[in-house]
């Protein structure tokens, strides 16, 4: 069962709310862990046991820390353990396979007996997003910014609530515990703002994603028979499906939690307006970004690694050399963190990379930036920086789609190859994509009403809070309106493909 | 005594306060009420529009769709010999070829990589229109299972598009701005009753003895799961209901069928008291040639193949149905329109394919 099954959203979800409405107060949250388990089984079956030995194992983790803590102990031993506990499991089942290949590749150069191949491992689902949430429970319970929660199961739906089990977002144990032990009931008001939000996920995912998602696969599928304005073309595609398709399932998410009156973190806003790429990460996957600016990048600017080369350097190299180089300090594991996190591939570690290097390069240009900020019209000046931001993003998600780095780079080199305005039109003609006019329209209308949406957001204009100004019948037609859009230009049956959640995956 | 007054008044408070909040709840419960039936008004509104009765031109459905537009704009109560299942039913069996040697009015209700869910829901429809005497069931959808939870999300899916045809028709309005060239193509498999007639030649070059108990590696699910089960005793019960003879039977396909298959088959037909013929155990009586015969390596039957499986049913099986003859007669002159043009595609494929049938 994923969020998309109708299954999930006719079924599950009311009958979830009947129970969870039904159920005394002080063990709604109970509630909450059944449907997460039973949710969580149909989608992982027997592997709901390592999620559970997880979570247990966090549990304890935090418990010995805490008492540790209270007792004026170290526990920094039990915190090491914990993260390296949480991190093996986490290799074991995602790197294994990977790790295997590439070792295999350097015995084979050294002329070794190979290792046996370790076949198809099986990931229990969200096990990418749940071991971040566990690692960063325990340090917060290190950090004493947190009290370790006495009771295991608690720790369990922090962990494994429904809504966010399968691609976060990830959360802080501060920013979800309390809702979601507090057992409020059910409102009027939450399931309004619930619908809406799942309805736009719905929207963004099966009306314009899962229809880009059919010429992505085939403008990927050989992509170097394509030259110039194509391969520009199969790059911004894909990243606006990445974006339609992500968040869409957040607002599904999002949605579904607000129904129990559970506010989640945002994992999305508006990443298209970012002026830089620096921007673009604390407006894209917010709750990745946040958790490796809490765990790694902070931990690591006061290191005492940093401390030392801030100290030295100052004197030696001047400030900006001293800035650059605790940059790239800080930068580095976060990098290659967030691109090892995203997958067993070499191109999500080069796509790590990338975006290091960027950022290193924008920091390093920050003075000649703020030196042309003063020289050039403001409004001329930041669509400037807008625009090479797309161009970093296009070229970034290009390498996260592409089959392999080499692939990537030839893709690169093609793109200046015979660059002609006019080649975009090759778009709608894509060999193997069965659409016709109507699709394409249904996707540029819904490019558009969705970037009218984002730029209202970006000003503050919440598009149907608004609506609660409005009589029923005037909500009902909006309403009505979502909906029969979603059914009716829903990519989905007959002449369609089934799409995966892209993020499921990690 | 001011106390007194004082509680008195905060208790009238709170009493205020409750009734107001149980007005506004009951408020909101007959809002959403309201709104829940008025959605529902709106989709049972908006699938008569996309129901396949209506005058669409029958080109603008996809080749999924065009089995249930297929069945529901046939004549009613015509069909006398249903064919149902995935695309092995419609690759194994040519009813214009039946109607042509035998007179028997047939219909091949099948789509790619139908499920059992999915052969209720054709068979439903069939049913609403039509009352065949026979239904042949091509049994490679029964082994067809992605496990409980997804196919319980699909079943559930089903009875959507059942309730709401909307669901399954809403591409209709695609075809609004399409080629008008391909509107006016009709939907050539319905104009064949449901068959394809398909050009070409892969050849299967594995074991001939594909159904030996000497067979190994095989890799492909050999269980009827207790949910198709379920799904195929509703069907069961349907054609008593209306008394059909349900028929299974298995088409030759190396790469779906195997000794295992065989044997869980023959398990459950017996348990159910179902006539089953397993053409894989007749491929030298049909005359199969696997070289010859195979679209796909074994997966499909090309033209040839699918000519020589409808020749043997029409020797072998047929006759057991005492199935009348409808040739002379006017109500079926319709039966006997597209076969010219039948016969001319087949020449064409067989052309095409580079040898002269038998």
């Amino acid at each position: 069962m994923n969020y998309f099954d109708t299954i999930y959203l006719f079924i599950f979800l009311p009958v979830a709310m009947l129970i969870y409405q039904l159920t005394k107060r002080k063990f709604r949250w109970i509630t909450l862990l059944v449907l997460s388990c039973f949710v969580y089984y149909t989608m992982s079956e027997k592997l709901i046991i390592v999620f559970a030995a997880t979570s247990f194992f966090t549990y304890l983790i935090a418990r010995i820390i805490q008492n540790r803590n209270d007792n004026g102990k170290k526990s920094k031993g039990f915190l090491i353990l914990g993260i390296v506990g949480l991190f093996l499991t986490l290799i074991i089942f995602k790197y294994t396979g990977f790790l295997e290949q590439n070792l295999n590749v350097i015995l084979a150069k050294l002329k070794v007996k190979q290792l046996p191949d370790v076949g198809n491992i099986i990931m229990p689902m969200g096990i990418s997003f749940y071991t971040l949430e566990a690692v960063g429970y325990i340090t917060d319970v290190y950090w004493k910014k947190i009290k370790a929660e006495k009771n295991p199961l608690k720790v369990m739906l922090f962990l494994g609530f429904f809504p966010q089990i399968m691609e976060g977002p990830i959360a802080l144990y501060s920013q979800t515990s309390s809702k979601l032990f507090e057992g409020n009931p059910i409102t009027a008001d939450n399931i309004s703002q619930g619908g809406i939000r799942i309805f736009i996920g719905l929207f963004k995912k099966i009306v314009i994603a899962d229809r880009l998602s059919m010429m992505v696969s085939r403008l990927y599928k050989n992509p170097l028979q394509y030259h110039g304005a194509m391969i520009a073309g199969a790059a911004i595609v894909y990243t606006i499906q990445l974006y339609l398709e992500f968040s869409g399932t957040m607002d599904v998410v999002n949605g579904s939690a607000k129904l129990f009156g559970i506010s989640l973190p945002e994992n999305f806003k508006q990443p298209f307006f970012s002026k830089d790429a620096s921007e673009f990460w604390r407006r894209w996957h917010i709750s990745l970004g946040v958790w490796f600016r809490t765990y790694i990048f902070y931990p690591v600017s006061v290191s005492k690694m940093v401390r030392k080369w801030n100290k030295k350097a100052k004197k030696k190299y001047g400030k900006y050399v001293t800035k650059l180089g605790t940059t790239a300090m800080c930068l580095l594991p976060v990098w290659i963190g967030n691109g090892i996190w995203h997958g067993a591939q070499w191109n999500y570690i080069f796509y790590g990379v990338y975006y290091f290097i960027i950022l290193f390069v924008e920091s390093a240009l920050e003075p000649v930036r703020k030196k042309a900020e003063k020289k050039i019209n403001t409004g001329v000046f930041n669509v400037a920086r807008t625009l090479k931001t797309w161009c970093i993003i296009f070229i970034g998600e290009m390498l996260f789609r592409s089959d392999g780095v080499i692939i990537w780079f030839k893709m690169l080199g093609r793109m200046f190859y015979k660059f002609r305005i006019s080649d975009f039109a090759g778009l709608i003609h894509i060999k193997g994509v069965n659409f016709i006019l109507g699709d394409y329209l249904v996707i540029f209308v819904g490019i558009i009403l969705i970037a009218i949406y984002d730029i209202l957001k970006e000003k503050n204009i919440s598009l149907f809070s608004n609506l609660g100004r409005f009589e029923m019948p005037v909500r009902c037609v909006v309403y009505y309106a979502l909906i029969l859009s979603i059914v009716i230009f829903g990519a989905y049956g007959t002449g369609y493909e089934k799409v995966d959640m892209i993020y499921a995956g990690f | 005594m001011q106390d007194f007054k004082k509680n008195n008044n905060s208790e009238l408070e709170i009493e205020k306060n409750t009734e107001k909040s149980e007005k506004k709840s009951r408020k909101k419960a007959v809002q959403v009420t309201a709104f829940i039936l008025g959605l529902v008004l709106i989709l049972i509104t908006l699938s008569g529009s996309f129901n396949p009765m209506n005058w669409y031109h029958i080109g603008r459905f996809d080749d999924r769709n065009s089995v249930y537009t297929g069945l529901v704009r046939s004549k009613k109560n015509t069909i006398d010999l249903l064919i149902i299942g995935d695309s092995l039913c419609y690759s194994s069996i040519s009813p214009c070829q039946i109607y042509d040697k035998t007179g028997i009015s047939a219909f091949v209700a099948g789509q790619p990589g139908q499920k059992i869910e999915e052969t209720y829901s054709v068979l439903k429809t069939a049913l609403r229109t039509q009352k065949p005497k026979v239904i042949l069931l091509e049994t490679h959808n029964l082994f067809l299972y992605d496990g409980y939870f997804v196919e319980l999300g699909m079943s559930f899916q089903e009875k959507i598009n059942r309730m709401f045809p909307l669901f399954r028709f809403h591409n209709v309005w695609k075809k609004d701005f399409y080629d008008n060239k391909y509107l006016s193509t009709v939907n050539r498999r319905l104009e064949y009753n449901g068959f394809k007639i398909r050009d070409k030649i892969d050849s299967y070059t594995k074991e001939s003895d594909y159904m030996s108990e000497n067979r190994k590696n095989i890799k492909i699910s050999t269980e009827i799961t207790p949910f198709v089960e379920d799904y195929f005793k509703n069907i069961i019960d349907m054609c008593k209901e209306q008394g059909i003879k349900l028929v299974l039977y298995s088409a030759p396909s190396p790469k779906c069928y195997n000794y295992k298959r065989h044997n869980e088959l023959i398990k459950f037909t017996d348990k159910y008291n179902i006539e089953y013929y397993d053409l894989n155990h007749k491929i030298n009586e049909i005359g199969i040639d696997w070289k010859l015969d195979s679209l796909d390596q074994g997966d499909h039957l090309n033209i040839s193949g699918a000519e020589k499986v409808t020749d043997y049913l029409i020797k072998d099986v047929l006759p057991e149905f005492n199935l009348t003859d409808h040739r002379g007669d006017a109500q079926y002159s319709g039966w006997s329109k597209p076969l010219k043009k039948y016969y001319a595609d087949v020449d064409s494929a067989y052309e095409k394919m580079g040898f002269v049938r038998n």
